[in-house]
C-alpha cells in the first residue's frame, strides 16, 4: 500500500506503447463499457479509501451475480492448444514460471515460490508437476482444506435441534412454486470489480464469490473456478483497497497486464494497419483474432462492439475507451467465471 | 369457483434475500460502534432487477437463475445497477437467546400488515431480517422474510406464457422511469402508453371514455426477477394491491425481465381477499425448512486468520 501510495500518477498517455492507461483513460474506459454493457456499474466504495485522482463517483466498476456454470477442473482447456494466435498468452504465463523461486519486488513471486520446474509437459502449455507444488495442486489437497472449512461450519451448533427456537407456522400455498422443483438451477456467482492499480497503471480484476445457496465463497473454493496454472499465483487474495475493513478478495494480480494487454494492441494495430486499405475486412479480421485470443470458447458480443464503431480510426487499431472490453477478454482467458455472460443484456 | 375447471392456480416464483458480505460487515461494525445494545430495527434498503436465464455457452442450455433482493449494506444499494428498491427491517438481536425466543410471528405480522396498509406500490415489497451476530466467533444466524398477502379461498387463476419478443418490447419501451410496475393500454389508433399503477384511476377513466369499452380487461406490467416459468414473487402482492385498491378481478399481467418475459390473464374470485394470511418465510437452504441459516464470516473478519493469509 505505501508502493502504492508513493507512486506518481500516471500522467502522459502510455497505452500504445507500454499497454498502461491513465487514471483518466480507464474512467474513459470505464464509460464505454457501462454504456455498452449496462451490468458494470460504476461505485464510489468506501469514502476514506477515495482515489483523488478517480472521480469521486467513479472510483471502481462493479458488475454482480455474474454466473459460473462449471469448475476449472472440468473445462477442457485443450481447445486453443494449437492456435498461434495464443502464444502471447502463454508465453506471459512462461515468463512468469521462469522467474521460479527467485525473490523479487513483486508480491507475486512470493506466492509461488513452490514451484521449480514448467515440468515435462510441451513449453506450449507449461504446468506444475504435482510434487512439486503441493501448494497449488488442484484436486486433493484443495479437497481437504474444503473439508476443513466444512468441518468449521459444522462446529457452530445447529439451531435447528433446539427446542427453545420455537415453530414458525406458515399457512399452505398451493400457489407457490416448488423451488426443488422449478428447475432452477442452482449455479455459483461471482461478483467482478474493476479497480485501476496505480502502481502497475493498469485495470485490476477482484472477485468476490457466492455458492449455490448465494453464501459468500472460500477462498479455496473460489479457487476451484481458477485453473491451476494461475491459482495462488496471478490468481491471489489481498484486502479490497475501497473497503473500509480492508476485507480480503481475490484478485488477478497486475504485474504482467501492462505487457499482455501491449502485446494485444499491437496485434490489433498491425492487423488494422494490414488491411487499412479495406475497412471492412479490418473489422472481421478484428473479429477473428479477438475470438481466437480467448480460445474461441466463448461468445463474442465485445467484438461486435469493435466492429459497430464508426472506421475512422481504423489506421489506430484499438481506440483506447475500448480498453476495458479487451481486458476483460484477457481475463476471460483465466478465469472459469463467464464474464462474457454480462453482455446477455 | 366454477373456473378452477379451466384454469390453473397461478403459481408464483418465491424470492430470496441474497445478503453479501459487505452488508454483515456494515452490520457489526454499526451494532460495536453505533448500536450497541440497542435492539430497535433497522431500516434497510435492497435491491432487485429483472430477471435473466443465462445460456451455457458449451451446451447452450438456458439456465434459470434464482430471483433474489440484493442487500449489500446499511445504507442503500451501492453497485446493483438499473435496480428497484425493496423496503426492510433488519432486528438484530443481543442475545442467542433473544434470537431464539422473540416472536417472529409478530414482526412477521407487523411486516404484513404494512403492505397491507401500502398507499402505494413502493410500499409493496418489503421484507424482514431476523439476525443475531456472533462476533466472537464472525458467525451470523439469520432468518429471513419477503411476505406476500394470500387469500387461500380465492387463488388468482391463469397461466402465463412466453411473450411474443415486439410486444414486450413495445410494453417494456413504456415503463415509466424508475417504476417497477406499471400500467398499460392501448388508445384506439394503436398507440401504446404507460402509467404508474398508483394513477389507475384516472388512466382507466381516460381509457374508458376513448373508447367505450367498459368491460375492457386492464394490463399491468411489472419487472419480474425470476427467470422461470412462473412469474415472481411482487406480483402477488401487486395483484392484491389492485384488487383491493380498484376492484381488479381480471388483468392481463406482463412479467418483465431481461430475457423471456412472460404475458398471461389472471383472475380472482368476486369474494377474493376475505381469508388474508401470509407466507414467504425463506427456508433454509439445506433443509428446506423453515429455520435459521448461518453464514460463517471468520475468513474475512477474524484478524488471526486475516493474518494467516496476509503475503
Amino acid at each position: 500500500a505505501v508502493r502504492d501510495y508513493l507512486a506518481p500518477v500516471l500522467r502522459e498517455s502510455k497505452f500504445k506503447e507500454h499497454g498502461r492507461i491513465t487514471p483518466d483513460e480507464f474512467v474513459a474506459a470505464g464509460e464505454f463499457l457501462t454504456y455498452k454493457f449496462p451490468t458494470w456499474t460504476w461505485c464510489s466504495g468506501d469514502e476514506s479509501k477515495h482515489r483523488d485522482y478517480l472521480p469521486a463517483d467513479k472510483q471502481y466498476l462493479i458488475t454482480r451475480n455474474v454466473p459460473s456454470l462449471r469448475r476449472a477442473r472440468d473445462m477442457a482447456f485443450t481447445d486453443s492448444l494449437g492456435d498461434p494466435d495464443n502464444e502471447a498468452f502463454l508465453k506471459f504465463v512462461n515468463d512468469e514460471l521462469t522467474v521460479g523461486g527467485e525473490e523479487g519486488e513483486d508480491d507475486w513471486v512470493q506466492t509461488h515460490a513452490g514451484n521449480q520446474s514448467k515440468g515435462d509437459v510441451p513449453d506450449i502449455m507449461p504446468s506444475i508437476s504435482p510434487t512439486n507444488s503441493p501448494t497449488i495442486q488442484p484436486s486433493s489437497p484443495q479437497k481437504s482444506k474444503d473439508s476443513q472449512d466444512i468441518e468449521n461450519i459444522q462446529d457452530i451448533p445447529d439451531m435447528e435441534d433446539d427446542d427453545d427456537f420455537g415453530v414458525i407456522d406458515e399457512p399452505d400455498d398451493p400457489a407457490v412454486v416448488d423451488t426443488g422443483s422449478s428447475g432452477v438451477l442452482k449455479v455459483r456467482t461471482y461478483d467482478c470489480i474493476i479497480t485501476y492499480d496505480k502502481y502497475y497503471q493498469t485495470p485490476r480484476l477482484w472477485l468476490q464469490g457466492y455458492d449455490e445457496h448465494q453464501k459468500p465463497l472460500s477462498y479455496n473454493q473460489i479457487l476451484e473456478d481458477v485453473p491451476s496454472d494461475h491459482a495462488n499465483k496471478t490468481v491471489t487474495s489481498e484486502p479490497f483497497p475501497h473497503s473500509a475493513s480492508n476485507t480480503p478478495m481475490l484478485s488477478v494480480h497486475p504485474c504482467k497486464h501492462a505487457s499482455v494487454m501491449k502485446k494485444m494492441i499491437e496485434r490489433l494495430d498491425t492487423k488494422a494497419k494490414a488491411d487499412s486499405p479495406n475497412t471492412s475486412t479490418a473489422t472481421s479480421k478484428k473479429k477473428g483474432w479477438l475470438s481466437s485470443v480467448v480460445g474461441g470458447s466463448k461468445k463474442q458480443p465485445q467484438s461486435q462492439q469493435l466492429q459497430q464503431q464508426p472506421e475512422t480510426d481504423s489506421e489506430d487499431g484499438l481506440r483506447v475507451d475500448q480498453y476495458l472490453v479487451m481486458f476483460l477478454k484477457f481475463m476471460a482467458g483465466i478465469l472459469t467465471v463467464e464474464i462474457d455472460a454480462t453482455t446477455s443484456f | 369457483m366454477k373456473e378452477t375447471n379451466k384454469n390453473k392456480i397461478q403459481q408464483f416464483s418465491p424470492i430470496r434475500l441474497q445478503i453479501y458480505k459487505e452488508f454483515w460487515h456494515a452490520l457489526s461494525s454499526f451494532k460495536l460502534n453505533t448500536q450497541r445494545l440497542d435492539d430497535a430495527p433497522i431500516p434497510v434498503h435492497a435491491g432487485f432487477n429483472a430477471g435473466r436465464a443465462i445460456i451455457d455457452n458449451n451446451t447452450g442450455d438456458v439456465i434459470d437463475t434464482p430471483a433474489s433482493l440484493l442487500l449489500d449494506g446499511l445504507g442503500g444499494v451501492d453497485g446493483v445497477p438499473l435496480s428497484y428498491a425493496a423496503h426492510g427491517h433488519v432486528h438484530n438481536m443481543n442475545t442467542i437467546e433473544d434470537f431464539k425466543r422473540c416472536d417472529k410471528t409478530a414482526l412477521f405480522n407487523s411486516t404484513l400488515d404494512s403492505i397491507k396498509l401500502a398507499k402505494s406500490v413502493d410500499d409493496l415489497i418489503r421484507f424482514l431480517l431476523i439476525s443475531f451476530s456472533d462476533m466472537k466467533k464472525f458467525t451470523f444466524h439469520y432468518l429471513a422474510a419477503t411476505p406476500a398477502v394470500i387469500d387461500g379461498g380465492a387463488p388468482w387463476l391463469g397461466s402465463m406464457a412466453g411473450c411474443d419478443a415486439a410486444l414486450a418490447r413495445e410494453i417494456q419501451s413504456v415503463q415509466p422511469a424508475g417504476q417497477w410496475c406499471w400500467i398499460v393500454r392501448r388508445a384506439d389508433d394503436g398507440v401504446l402508453s404507460g402509467a404508474s399503477v398508483d394513477e389507475w384511476e384516472v388512466f382507466h377513466r381516460d381509457t374508458h371514455s376513448q373508447s367505450h369499452t367498459h368491460n375492457h380487461t386492464p394490463t399491468i406490467a411489472f419487472i419480474d426477477p425470476s427467470s422461470g416459468h412462473a412469474p415472481g414473487w411482487p406480483l402477488r402482492n401487486l395483484l392484491y394491491y389492485i384488487c383491493t385498491r380498484f376492484g381488479a378481478r381480471k388483468v392481463d399481467v406482463f412479467a418483465s425481465r431481461n430475457t423471456h418475459s412472460l404475458y398471461g390473464t389472471l383472475t380472482t374470485d368476486a369474494r377474493a381477499y376475505e381469508q388474508v394470511s401470509g407466507v414467504g418465510w425463506e427456508k433454509n437452504s439445506s433443509t428446506h425448512k423453515i429455520s435459521p441459516q448461518t453464514i460463517d464470516l471468520s475468513a474475512s473478519l477474524d484478524p488471526t486468520k486475516l493474518a494467516d493469509q496476509a503475503v
